[in-house]
């Protein structure tokens, strides 16, 4: 083991050794700006960039195409911030758990506020999630099994009880919303039996309603529908539009630490379960966020900066949890991994169990790729916001049309699909009828995210504990998480009735603030 | 005489669309190499390493272009493919006999797989035999009478098939746990203890058994590349051997004899090509060359072996 460790520095030098040489800082910068502009535009994100570079990495040094992708891979979640903030669109499905508070900021003019925080946590969530890395390279193996089936289902669970948040007092509409998301979240391939359903003889819907398409519908047309009809501009009031707050959202993050390591921490252990992902860390954070303050200045959902903070982090240290996986086992942590590995096997190099020791020198070059692009993709960022934010102040004939057609490229672009362009526009109407009706869009988001791994996870138990349900409480881990629903789900009652208490026995408000 | 030269033109471009087609003009644009699958996989991989190398061996140095299209467990590409121009423009990469399987079983699709072109087999990748090291089995002697738990991604996963005859032909007790997402999952399922034995291909197998959680029980081969390993002849079931991941290639039905001998002929060259072998070697990937006729051939004699399965295999 400390011939492992020892060996580990060298290599963490020999790949330092790279931070000297302007062209392997050229490769990370032309990495970062592909993640950057493919993560900013909706359906595009970070493993189409990944695809799509792979021919360009044929010709190049093993080291060079690793510092490239590496760029790309901690870019694309902060490109995707930006749309998710200005635009109410996520750039990438994981920066859909940003647009709930991202965008009310952009409407009330702080779009450079709240630009400022995402970039700046997404920074700091990227370096902690691969600083944990580091830490707990001699213990990847016992994270990873840490989590099974049953693990997984109750972490959706524990993902759904963010429903109860989200809804904002609006539970019935709120649970509608969600009922609507589980329905399309069932539709295509059964994950169990392989039987297809609610299809309705159309072959396109086969693999599910996408998510992509559908988010981009959800809040990038149905926005855009609804600013048509509105008229304006993003930014409710012009006049009241503060451009020069970007510092403020630096110091923003700043101040709110707290929530950008537990952010992080949430970001990189999710990111260390293969097959969950940057999307589902957001949310979990997000929620996780808004159970921490239950009494916030700025209400969550109506632009608190720290709505912003809690899922950026978490989405960017999702990268260092996705590694776990890939050295323990050599086995991808997240679709991106899975490109980049499936691109180092092109290279001549077979990932497997031992990657770690037989190529070190690899992920020690991509652990400094991502280190270094995730600061890069933020001073970019904050670099631009400025002139970003200025999209908040454009007119509806120029914007609508302008995004409209954007938001349909992305959607047709990520399979080259007419129906993904119909997914996108039927949820854009549905995603309108909800703003209009008031109906809470983030509720139908968070089952739709959520209720292909909840199905999955379910039937998965079952069939490892041969039909035995007490394997949701028997095991640790597991046992944890369903402490933790609980609590989610209780404390909010009891603390009110705490606080009713309290407020009866003072006499201060007989009637209860709640 | 404005109708006779609208006549003569259009004769005229219709000349030079199957002209060069027809011809040894062949190919005179980027031919597009679909792979059923999204990026990232075994099937993509070795599509990607074929491509830039193929376009050597294709006259009129034209590209040959990888385009992933995911979908329906591979059936969408297949769709596109079956109804696709039969010019020679479009091929794609088969995962076999999994896309035999629909067929066999009396499933409707919107293809029938038998009328595709066959341009050549690229690889017969051998399956092992693994057990979780959590199990405490040790030599195939001790599978019998277990209660096995196998995962699978699901029931049309070429593991399922080749998993559903192993065991019946060896009289196992294997319950299949359908619903994990792809081979990464399986594995970690094994090492987790949570199922118990699984096929895999020879390469990855051996590259977890390195790590010491899953164990080569048997290999499914008429010669173990690893000798310590027993094969399914030792086992006294010497046609398992059969049992197999194979990649293919096709073409839409109707390609023209002509072209798919071009076609044939570059991924034949490809296939011996220094840096495709030195690849090869190098990750473990086996390459097993097979050109149009005889590649058809082998296909048919796998629908065959399956066939004597179809009850088995359309077991839940």
């Amino acid at each position: 083991m400390l011939d492992a460790i020892g060996g580990m520095a060298g290599a963490l030098g020999t790949a330092s050794l790279h931070l000297l040489d302007l062209n392997s800082l050229f490769y990370i910068f032309l990495g970062t700006c592909i993640g950057l502009l493919f993560g900013a535009i909706p359906g595009l994100g970070g493993t189409t960039a990944l695809a799509l570079m792979i021919p360009l990495t044929f010709g190049m040094e093993e080291a060079d195409a690793i510092l490239m992708m590496g760029g790309s891979m901690a870019a694309a979640t902060t490109g995707g911030s930006t749309s998710a903030i200005l635009l109410n669109t996520p750039g990438t499905a994981p920066n859909a758990a940003t647009t709930f508070d991202g965008f009310p900021l952009a409407v009330r003019g702080r779009a450079g506020e709240a630009i400022g925080a995402a970039a700046t946590s997404s920074a700091l969530g990227g370096l902690i999630g691969i600083f944990t890395l580091i830490l707990v390279i001699p213990i990847v193996k016992e994270i990873v099994l840490l989590f099974s089936p049953p693990e997984f289902f109750l972490l959706a669970i524990f993902g759904l009880c963010a429903i109860a948040v989200a809804a904002g007092g609006r539970l019935l509409q709120g649970l509608i919303g969600a009922a609507i998301g589980f329905a399309c979240a069932f539709v295509g391939f059964d994950p169990v039996s392989g039987v297809v359903r609610y299809t309705y003889g159309v072959d396109a819907l086969w693999d599910g309603i996408k998510l992509v398409p559908a988010l981009i519908g959800m809040f990038a047309i149905a926005q855009m529908i609804d600013l048509g009809v509105k008229g304006g501009s993003i930014a409710e009031d012009v006049t009241r539009v503060k451009i020069q707050r970007i510092s403020d959202g630096i110091r923003a993050t700043f101040r709110n630490f707290g929530t950008v390591v537990t952010g992080s921490a949430i970001g990189t252990f999710v990111g260390a379960i293969p097959g969950v992902g940057g999307t589902v860390a957001a949310f979990l954070s997000y929620t996780t966020q808004v159970q921490r303050d239950p009494n916030p200045d700025i209400p969550y959902g109506q632009g608190n900066i720290r709505g912003v903070i809690a899922p950026e982090a978490a989405n960017n240290a999702t990268d260092g949890g996705a590694l776990v996986p890939t050295l323990a086992f050599g086995i991808p942590g997240s679709a991106e991994t899975a490109v980049f590995l499936g691109a180092m096997v092109l290279h001549g190099l077979e990932p497997g169990p031992r990657l770690l020791f037989d190529h070190e020198d690899v992920v020690f070059t991509l652990i400094l790729s991502l280190t270094t692009a995730c600061v890069m993709a933020t001073v970019i960022v904050l670099l631009l916001a400025k002139p970003m934010t200025y999209l908040t102040l454009v007119d509806a004939p120029i914007l609508v049309p302008t995004v409209l057609i954007i938001s349909l490229v992305g959607a047709y672009v990520i399979n080259g699909e007419i129906v993904d362009v119909i997914v996108a526009l039927a949820f854009g109407v549905l995603g309108y009828l909800m703003i209009r009706f008031n109906y809470p869009r983030m509720t139908f988001t968070i089952a739709l995210v959520l209720g292909e791994i909840t199905e999955r996870s379910f039937f998965q138990a079952m069939g490892i504990s041969d039909g035995d349900w007490t394997i949701f409480f028997t095991r640790t881990v597991a046992l944890i998480l369903v402490v933790m629903c609980i609590l989610t789900l209780l404390v909010p009652s009891i603390r009110a009735v705490m606080e009713r208490r309290t407020a009866v026995k003072s006499g201060a408000h007989p009637g209860g603030t709640t | 005489m404005r109708r006779i030269i609208g006549i003569g033109a259009a004769f005229a471009a219709a000349m030079t669309v199957t002209g060069p087609a027809m011809a040894a003009g062949f190919p005179d644009k980027d031919i597009t190499f679909v792979i059923p699958y999204g990026p990232g996989g075994g099937f993509d991989t070795i599509v990607r390493k074929l491509s830039p190398v193929m376009q050597k061996y294709l006259p009129n140095k034209v590209n040959v272009v990888p385009k992933n299209i995911a979908g329906g467990g591979g059936k969408k590409a297949l769709v596109t493919l079956y109804r696709a121009k039969p010019d020679g423009y479009q091929i794609a990469i088969f995962n076999m006999p999994g896309m035999l399987l629909d067929k066999i079983l009396g499933q409707k699709t919107d293809y029938d797989i038998d009328k595709f072109t066959w341009i050549g087999r690229i690889a017969v990748d051998p399956y092992v035999l693994t057990a979780s090291a959590k199990t405490g089995i040790k030599s195939w002697k001790d599978l019998k009478g277990k209660s096995l738990k196998y995962a699978i991604t699901n029931y049309n996963s070429g593991s399922y098939v080749a998993g559903r005859i192993l065991s019946e032909a060896m009289g196992l007790k294997v319950t299949f746990l359908p619903g994990y997402k792809g081979s990464a999952a399986i594995s970690l399922s094994m090492v987790r203890g949570d199922t118990d034995v699984s096929l895999f291909n020879a390469a990855s197998g051996a590259k977890w058994a390195e790590g010491g959680d899953i164990k080569l029980i048997l290999a499914l081969e008429d010669k173990s590349q690893w000798p310590k390993v027993p094969t399914v002849a030792d086992a006294g079931h010497p046609d398992l051997s059969i049992l197999s991941v194979d990649r293919y290639v096709g073409a839409p039905p109707g390609l023209k004899p002509e072209i798919r001998k071009v076609i044939s002929e570059a991924l034949m060259k490809t296939l011996a090509d220094k840096e495709i072998q030195a690849w090869s070697k190098k990750t473990g990937r086996p390459v097993n060359p097979l050109a149009g006729e005889a590649a058809e051939q082998q296909l048919q004699k796998l629908a065959k072996f399956y066939a004597r399965y179809k009850d088995a295999l359309a077991k839940r």
